[in-house]
This record gives structure tokens, C-alpha cells and sequence, in this order.
């Protein structure tokens, strides 16, 4: 009953989801809307994919990218933050934060010389890049537990294993969101600048149209990638608000 | 035993960074800039003089930095082993040689492996050559932690290990490099590149500067803006670089249309003025945030007492308030800057020129060599912008003594 | 029964805990006290294996520790520390379930065990077993903190300082209901505090601490009456010291079983109470006696100061 309860903010993100299918599926019945824009102009629907191919596409990158930042970023994180592993920590946190500063234009470029064009090249080029806000916040979220509350998982007689899923975990849980929804956003807008090294997104159409001179397809790329984006960061909110403060 | 075992990063670095030398390409020889290189294992790029002398020095790190953690062998009491003493000089001077080794490493792979036969051939490192640089910073990284004077002994490192590029640069003895050959057939592009991107970032800087100040004292004047200001900068944040940057293409052209003198400006649908407004869009919100939460943060006994000891307004402002806000202020400006540098090369994509250029040409073209003449330099402002700024903030920290 | 034999624990350059001997016997109430870092929280974390002693051995039950599975042996032991450690996302019932929990016991033995140990503490289950533990006060949550080491119904209880954080009026309540508790169910309990009175207070034993040794050990009385050394004196408040002796009397042990004379308007006192209030008593209203009541409010007999001080002859005062 309280989780469900604290599921009221999930309407904002669906009503934004619900908004990009209705977009993605009508925008191309909006011609004459277009024509507005782009009046000289044959054609004014991107049409050589279709924009639901295109979102899907742009979805899975980003998702497979997220997907293994997070198993990745987070793994490391767990691992410099046991005993173990401590060796480990200054280092990695400082090459976490210096991996910040490189702009992700410069990743998503370096990617190309060593994978090649194509949807290969961007997702490990997304995927370095993730790993920087998330092995960062990891880090913090584990670091910042309470050592007493450690202390006493111990003294109860839990195993290292538990502690880990059922304290460490769930207390590092927020601020590992916050994370994920950074390397989130990146993935999203980098993923769109993929177009230009050969991926298939919905960066597409701004690049086609940028190339061609027609704003039409340009504004129509940009719509979507913006409400992708902004309907991905209010299901982040609405999933960092449902779980439980631990403050 | 919680010494020992800190001691298994560098040993670990040093076997990572032995292991790529050995198992990837050092080099490759291109015959011209679109086809694909030839790669040259460590022995065949520098001859085995060189790749003996590289290798030896890294093994010597690994050996000098595992000597306690052969603890196995201390506890059977067969050998009492602990860090030699010059251990750590030893490593920096093996890690120097190793930077420093690498421009003349590769003008000798250059000199040996192309052909006088083959003007146009051109050489590049490979990615043996990469991982090293990689293993050998994180490798001096490492060792710094436990360095008095480290910010000195960085900086004289990383100088000497400029001058020596540079100094190999001005012999003419890279001139058979990939990226250097890319670089002289575009010289002219570049200093414009360079020209632009700074322009842009620095424009961004002064502009969110001016307006962020102007929002923040907004803020800190009226508190119940603060949330919707936030919430309207999140969300703009949010919105990918590039959707936003053409969101404003056709409004912007459409008011140039309108008023043709804002044309002779230069601010139409494509180019520098929809990328400024875009970039100091995003730029608000580290601005803005850190600037509120520096003033804010200031405490309220600090505050009070100043005004006990009789400070006005402004006094106390310039006095107390902005000192003690300074570092996380110039953060503020840090991330702002290092953003910036990022988005202005995506917005060569609406032909504001800049590195991005390079990098949009350079992938149309499949020409590898020219990706990295704007990727590179794009990374190395980063680096140097955050660097300073870094710097700066650390200088102002207030109760620190500077000698 | 726990068994510390010439066990120490260096640290990098410490040695917290050096080279001790203590037996505690079953059912026993064990208080180590001393300054703080003196090693007693050491000493308590190699019982239970948080920290891995350097040498000697210390055995649980007859079985050297370091032959027992370490996560075992915790969940057999209860552990409260004083800033309590409570998982704050867990609600209070979780927090106490969890040992029972990990020992695999069925879901409605656990949800009793909560009920019946929340009342014990004078926490009403139904008010307090869905709340977290940021919305409970010092003393709620020390209270469940207790209650969490007990959950599993452990053998041994181990406690660090419980009841440190706490005010004064509070921290003596949990101090009764701990004892109270305590003789109810018959536990074995080691216990850390730095503060003597609380020691006096609970103890069957005391073990006095100083850098990393103990100094001397026994039953508050004997230490009271006979301290090893300067610093044991210095530690039992040495001006303090008759009266804290005469707080662990109480009045029944000396009073005499006459109540001649008896007249209700006169100054009185319980026969529960320590003969340190009795002397307060006297003081107050000046009299040298009192009659002694019972929990009825009927004379049991009278005190007087002479039973309080019995003085054998050649300690009377001289005279000049
Ligand atoms: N993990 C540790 N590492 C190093 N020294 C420690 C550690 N834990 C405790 N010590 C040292 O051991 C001594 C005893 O500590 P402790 O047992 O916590 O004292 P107490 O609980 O009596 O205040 C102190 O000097 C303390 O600094
Ligand atoms: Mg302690």
C-alpha cells in the first residue's frame, strides 16, 4: 500500500510518454503543419526511416549503453570500496572525475578510429562515457553509509553478501540513480550526435536536414529527441521520489 | 598487511601496460591518408634496442613495487623483503624516461619504417603506444598520491614531458606523423578553429557570468523563485545539445527574416547566434546552483558576528560573503567552461566552425587523422580549463596560506 | 561462558588490547570500564569477531572462536552499539525480525518475537512496528537497538556503550528495564561503558581498564572497598567513594526490626531504598534515625546512623 502510494508522481513521466507515441506515430501525418516552416520545399516529412524505427533504435543505444555502464560502473564501484579493493579507490575515483571532463563529442569521436561507423562504435563510445557519473556516485553512495550501521549488519552475524544486497545497495540506491540519470541524459544527447558517425537515431533527421537546409526535418528530429529526453529525466524523478529516503 | 596489499596498484599498472605493448600494435604506416595503416609490433617500431630498454624499465617498476608484496615469501621467513628505499625515486625516474621516451620513440619508428621511396607515407602510434601513455599517467597518478610537493612535481613532469614534444616538433623529426602531416595541410583551419572555439566558450563565460550573477542575486533577493528558477534550468539542461541548438535555428531565421539589420550582425537561423544562446542556456545552471548554494552556504554566525562588529551591507558582501563563496563560485565557472568547450563542438554541426568542425569533416571523410585533429585539441582544453580553474579555486580557498 | 586467555590486538602502531585474562561465567553480567580508548570496545569486537585478535586465544563455550564460522557465531550473539547502527530503510519491525530473519525462523515466530519484545520494551507494536528509525527519539531507538541484539534470543549479549547518548533520566530507566529484562531471561552479557556509576549500577562484575590491561576486577564492593590501585580510585571517585558504596546497600541490610515507638508523623524511609538516600535523610531533617516502611506504607523497623556507620572501638575519634 505505501509503494503504491508512492507511485503518484509516475504520472508526469507517462503523460510524456504518452505524449512521444503520439508524436512519434502523427508526425507524419502533420504535412501541411510542416509546410508552414519549410515552404519551398518537395518534401517535409523525414521519411527514408520511419520515426518509430528511428526511436527504437535510438531507445535500444541508449539502453544497452546504460545497461552496461551501470553493470560495469557499478561492479567497479563495489569492488574498490571492499577491503580488497581499496588499493583501488583514489584511483579510480580520480579517473572517474577526470573522464568527466572529456567531452563526450571527443568520445563518441575517439570511438571511430578504433571500432569503426555504426551502431557498434557509439554504444561503447556511450558506454565509456556513462561509466564516469556512475562509478563516481557509486563510489559516494557506498562511502557514505553510515559506518554504524555497517558495524552493527556485522555484529547481527550477516554475511558479507548480504550486507551487500540488502544494506550497502539499497542505502547507496539514490544517489546511484542520480547517476544513471546523468549518464542517462548524456546517452541520450550524445546518441543523437551518433548519426554522424553512422548510427541509426533520432539524430538522423536533424543531421538530413541540417545537411539539406530543411528546417522542417530538423525541428521534427529535435521535438523528439528533446521529449525523449525530458520524458526519461521525469521517470528518473518519479523513481528517485518512490524510493524510500534513508535521511 | 593493509600496506602491502596498497602496494599492488602500480605492480598491476606496470604488468597492464607491459602486456599492451607487447600484445597490440606500437605503430602503424599508412602509405596515404584514407588507406588503412600497416601495424608494427614494439620490436618492429622502435627495434629492439629501444623496445628492450622500454620494456626493462617497466618490469623494473613492476619488481621494485612488488617487493612487499612477496609477502608469502616473508612469512616462510625465506627472504625479509620491504620497499628499497629509493623505491619511489627509482619509479619516477623509470616513468620520466618512459614519457619522455615517446616523441623520439616515434620520430625513430618514423625514420626507420617509411620509406624514402614514399613521400606521402605517413606513421601513427597505435594503440600499444596509447595504452602505455594511459598505464604511465595512471601509473604517476598513483605515485603522486603518496609524493609531498606533488602539484610541483606534476606540473614539472608534465612540462618536461611538453618540451620534449615540442622540441621533437621543432626538429622536423615528427614531421612523418599522421596527425602532424593532417595538421600542416590544415594550419590555416586550425588557428581559426582555435579562434572560434575560444571565442565562443569565452563568450559563453562572460554572458552566463553576467546573467547568472544577475539570477542569483534574483534568487537570494526573492526565495520563492528559487525552486522554479532550478526547475525551469533542469530542465533546459535536460534537453539534448543538439535538439536545442535546432530548436532555435528556425525561429532565429525566421527574425532575421523579419529585421534584415540583425542579419548584418551575423544572427541568422545557422551559425554563432543560436549557439551562444544555447550555450549560455546550459551554462545557467551550474552557474546559477553554485553560485546560491556558495552564498547561501556561508553561515549565519560568521554573517552575524560581521554585522555585531559593525560591516554594512556591502561590506559584508565584499568582505565576508563573496571571500568565503569564492572556490565554489570558480567551480561554478569550471563546470560551466568545460561544458561549453564540449558543446561548441557539437554546434559546428550549425556551422559555428571551431574543433567540431574537424571532427564533422574529418568523420564525412572517413579521414581518421583529421577526427583526431579536433578531438585531440578539444580533450586538451578540457584538460588545461579544468586544470586552471581547478587551480584558481584552490588558490582562493579562504584559511589557506599560500608559500 | 567466555574465556579471553593473554589475548591481544595490535594495531599498525597501537596495541589496544594487551595480553588480558577474564573469564565470564553463564548468566553473568560483565561491565568493562574504563577511559575512553583504553581498549574496551576492542575487546568486545574480538568476542564477537568484528576484529580478529593478534594472539592468546579466547574461547566460546570450550571452542576456540577461530574454529567457528564467524557469521555463525554473530548470530548467536546480540550486539548493540551506541550510536545503534538501525538500518534506516528498514521500518522498526524489520530492524528487530533480522536476526531471526537470517537464522531462517517462519514468518509468524518472527512477527511474535517483535510484538513480544517491543512490549517488553514498553514499546506498544502496534504504534511503533511500521515506523523508521528517523522518526524515533534517542531513547525509542536505543530501545529497539536492544531489542535487536535480543531478537534472535542469543546467549550472549554484547553491548558498546548503549546507552551513552542518552539523557540522564532516560539513560536510568533503560538501565532498569535492562536489568529488570536481564534477570528475566538469565543472559550472559558483556558490557562497555566509561561511566563508573552505571558500572556499580549494573555490574555482577566489574573490569576496570587502563591502556589496554585490566587493572583489577570484582564485584562493586570489592573494588569499592579495596581498589588495586590510584587509578582504580581515581576511576570509583575517590571523595565519592563512601557514598557510592552506601548507594548499593539497601536500608533492609541494616536496619533493626524494632518499631517501638513508632509515630507515622515522624521521618521515614523505604526499605528498598540505598543507604545513601537514608543518610541524605538524616541530613535533611537532622535526626539521627528513621523509621523504616515497606511498599505498604507499614513500619518494618528503624535505622539509625550507628547502622549505617558501624563503628568498631578503635576507630572511634579520639578525644582530646
Ligand atoms: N581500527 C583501528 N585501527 C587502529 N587503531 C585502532 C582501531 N580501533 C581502535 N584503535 C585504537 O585502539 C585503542 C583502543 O580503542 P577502543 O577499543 O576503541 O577504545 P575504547 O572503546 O576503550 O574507547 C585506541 O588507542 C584506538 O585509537
Ligand atoms: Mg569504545
Amino acid at each position: 500500500m505505501r509503494g503504491l502510494a508512492r507511485l503518484g508522481p509516475l504520472w508526469q513521466p507517462c503523460l510524456l510518454l504518452a505524449l512521444l507515441g503520439l508524436l512519434v506515430h502523427n508526425l507524419a501525418n502533420w504535412e501541411s503543419l510542416f509546410r508552414l516552416v519549410q515552404p519551398d520545399t518537395r518534401q517535409v516529412i523525414y521519411s527514408r526511416d520511419s520515426f518509430s524505427y528511428l526511436l527504437w533504435q535510438h531507445l535500444a543505444l541508449v539502453g544497452l549503453a546504460v545497461v552496461g555502464s551501470l553493470m560495469i560502473g557499478l561492479s567497479a564501484a563495489i569492488l574498490v570500496t571492499r577491503t580488497r579493493g581499496r588499493a583501488f579507490l583514489p584511483l579510480v575515483n580520480q579517473l572517474a572525475s577526470m573522464g568527466q571532463t572529456v567531452p563526450p563529442v571527443a568520445v563518441l569521436a575517439l570511438a571511430v578510429p578504433v571500432l569503426g561507423f555504426g551502431n557498434p562504435a557509439t554504444v561503447v563510445a556511450l558506454l565509456i562515457y556513462g561509466l564516469f557519473p556512475i562509478v563516481r556516485n557509486g563510489i559516494a553512495g557506498l562511502q557514505g553509509i553510515d559506518g554504524a550501521v555497517l558495524e552493527s549488519a556485522r555484529g547481527m552475524g550477516m554475511s558479507a553478501m548480504q550486507i551487500l544486497w540488502q544494506v550497502e545497495l539499497p542505502l547507496a540506491a539514490k544517489v546511484i540513480l542520480a547517476g544513471v540519470r546523468t549518464s542517462t541524459t548524456f546517452a541520450i544527447a550524445t546518441a543523437a550526435i551518433g548519426s554522424t558517425v553512422g548510427a541509426r537515431t533520432l539524430g538522423d533527421p536533424i543531421i538530413s536536414g541540417l545537411i539539406n537546409g530543411n528546417n522542417a526535418y530538423v525541428i521534427q528530429g529535435a521535438l523528439l529527441i528533446g521529449l525523449l529526453a525530458i520524458s526519461l529525466d521525469a521517470l528518473f524523478s518519479a523513481v528517485d521520489k518512490w524510493l524510500p529516503s534513508t535521511h | 598487511m593493509a600496506d602491502s596489499r596498497s602496494d599492488s596498484v602500480l605492480p598491476l599498472l606496470s604488468l597492464a601496460a607491459i602486456l599492451s605493448v607487447l600484445l597490440l600494435d606500437y605503430g602503424s604506416v599508412q602509405a596515404n591518408r584514407i588507406v588503412a595503416g600497416v601495424g608494427h609490433s614494439l620490436w618492429s617500431a622502435l627495434g629492439s634496442g629501444l623496445a628492450t630498454l622500454l620494456l626493462l624499465s617497466l618490469l623494473a617498476i613492476l619488481v621494485l613495487n612488488s617487493l612487499p608484496n612477496l609477502s608469502l615469501l616473508t612469512k616462510l621467513k625465506l627472504a625479509r623483503l620491504k620497499p628499497h628505499r629509493y623505491s619511489k625515486l627509482y619509479s619516477y625516474t623509470l616513468l620520466l624516461f618512459l614519457l619522455l621516451q615517446m616523441p623520439f620513440g616515434l620520430a625513430w619508428f618514423a625514420a626507420i619504417q617509411i620509406p624514402e621511396s614514399q613521400p606521402f607515407a605517413r606513421a601513427a602510434p597505435g594503440a600499444g603506444f596509447w595504452l602505455l601513455l594511459f598505464f604511465s599517467f595512471l601509473m604517476l597518478l598513483e605515485l603522486q598520491r603518496s609524493t609531498a610537493h606533488r602539484h610541483w612535481l606534476g606540473l614539472g613532469i608534465g612540462l618536461s614531458t611538453l618540451a620534449a614534444w615540442w622540441l621533437c616538433l621543432q626538429l622536423g623529426w615528427l614531421d612523418s606523423l599522421a596527425l602532424v602531416r593532417e595538421y600542416r595541410s590544415q594550419q590555416g583551419p586550425f588557428k581559426q578553429a582555435l579562434q572560434s572555439h575560444l571565442l565562443l566558450v569565452g563568450g559563453t563565460l562572460l554572458l552566463s557570468a553576467l546573467l547568472g550573477g544577475l539570477l542569483t542575486a534574483l534568487i537570494l533577493n526573492f526565495r520563492s523563485l528559487q525552486s522554479s528558477v532550478f526547475a525551469l534550468l533542469n530542465f533546459l539542461q535536460t534537453i539534448p545539445s543538439i535538439a536545442l541548438f535546432s530548436l532555435l535555428i528556425a525561429p532565429l531565421s525566421a527574425l532575421s527574416m523579419q529585421f534584415p539589420w540583425l542579419q548584418s550582425l551575423g544572427i541568422r537561423g545557422i551559425g554563432w547566434a543560436p549557439a551562444l544562446i544555447a550555450l549560455v542556456a546550459y551554462s545557467l545552471l551550474p552557474m546559477v546552483r553554485n553560485c546560491t548554494v556558495a552564498l547561501q552556504q556561508v553561515s549565519a554566525e560568521v554573517l552575524q558576528s560581521a554585522q555585531a562588529m559593525g560591516m554594512n551591507r556591502v561590506q559584508l558582501f565584499f568582505q565576508v560573503r563573496l571571500p568565503l563563496a569564492l572556490p565554489v563560485m570558480i567551480e561554478g565557472l569550471r563546470i560551466t567552461c568545460i561544458q561549453a568547450i564540449g558543446l561548441t563542438a557539437v554546434a559546428a554541426l550549425i556551422g559555428t566552425g571551431g574543433f567540431g568542425n574537424f571532427i564533422f569533416q574529418g568523420l564525412g571523410q572517413a579521414a581518421m587523422d583529421l577526427i583526431l585533429l579536433g578531438a585531440l585539441p578539444i580533450i586538451a582544453l578540457a584538460m588545461v580549463a579544468d586544470y586552471l580553474f581547478s587551480a584558481a579555486a584552490k588558490y582562493w580557498q579562504p584559511g589557506v596560506s599560500h608559500d | 561462558m567466555i574465556e579471553l586467555r593473554r589475548l591481544s590486538k595490535h594495531f599498525a602502531d597501537t596495541t589496544a588490547v594487551d595480553a588480558i585474562d577474564l573469564s565470564i561465567a553463564r548468566g553473568e553480567l560483565c561491565v568493562l570500564v574504563g577511559t575512553s580508548g583504553c581498549g574496551k570496545s576492542t575487546t568486545l569486537r574480538m568476542i564477537n569477531r568484528l576484529i580478529e585478535y593478534s594472539e592468546g586465544t579466547l574461547m566460546v563455550d570450550g571452542r576456540p572462536i577461530d574454529q567457528l564460522d564467524a557469521v555463525q557465531l554473530r548470530r548467536r550473539m546480540g550486539y548493540a552499539i551506541q550510536s545503534t547502527g538501525l538500518f534506516p530503510h528498514w521500518t522498526v519491525a524489520q530492524n528487530i525480525g533480522l536476526v531471526p530473519r537470517l537464522l531462517k525462523w517462519p514468518k509468524s515466530k518472527i512477527a511474535q518475537r517483535v510484538d513480544e519484545l517491543l512490549n517488553l520494551l514498553n514499546m506498544p507494536a502496534r504504534e511503533f512496528a511500521d515506523k523508521y528509525p528517523q522518526q524515533l527519539s534517542g531513547g525509542q531507538a536505543q530501545r529497539v537497538g536492544v531489542a535487536r541484539a535480543l531478537a534472535g534470543d542469543p546467549d550472549i549479549l554484547l553491548m558498546d556503550e548503549p546507552f551513552a547518548a542518552l539523557d540522564p533520566i532516560t539513560r536510568s530507566n533503560l538501565q532498569d528495564e535492562l536489568l529488570r529484562i536481564l534477570h528475566q531471561m538469565g543472559k550472559t552479557i558483556v558490557f562497555v561503558t566509561h561511566d563508573i556509576d552505571e558500572a556499580l549500577k549494573l555490574a555482577d562484575r566489574i573490569v576496570i581498564m587502563d591502556q589496554g590491561r585490566i587493572v583489577q576486577q570484582g564485584s562493586a564492593h570489592e573494588l569499592l572497598s579495596q581498589p588495586a590501585n590510584e587509578f582504580v580510585s581515581q576511576l570509583l571517585g575517590k571523595a565519592d567513594r563512601g557514598l557510592k558504596q552506601a548507594s548499593l546497600r539497601q536500608v533492609q541490610e541494616r536496619m533493626q526490626p524494632n518499631i517501638q515507638g513508632y509515630q507515622s508523623e515522624q521521618p521515614s524511609i523505604s526499605a528498598k531504598a540505598s543507604l545513601k538516600q537514608a543518610l541524605s535523610a538524616m541530613l535533611w531533617h537532622q535526626q539521627d534515625y528513621l523509621w523504616v516502611l515497606d511498599h505498604q506504607q507499614q513500619p518494618q523497623g528503624l535505622i539509625e546512623l550507628a547502622d549505617i556507620i558501624p563503628t568498631k572501638p578503635q576507630h572511634r575519634r579520639p578525644r582530646s
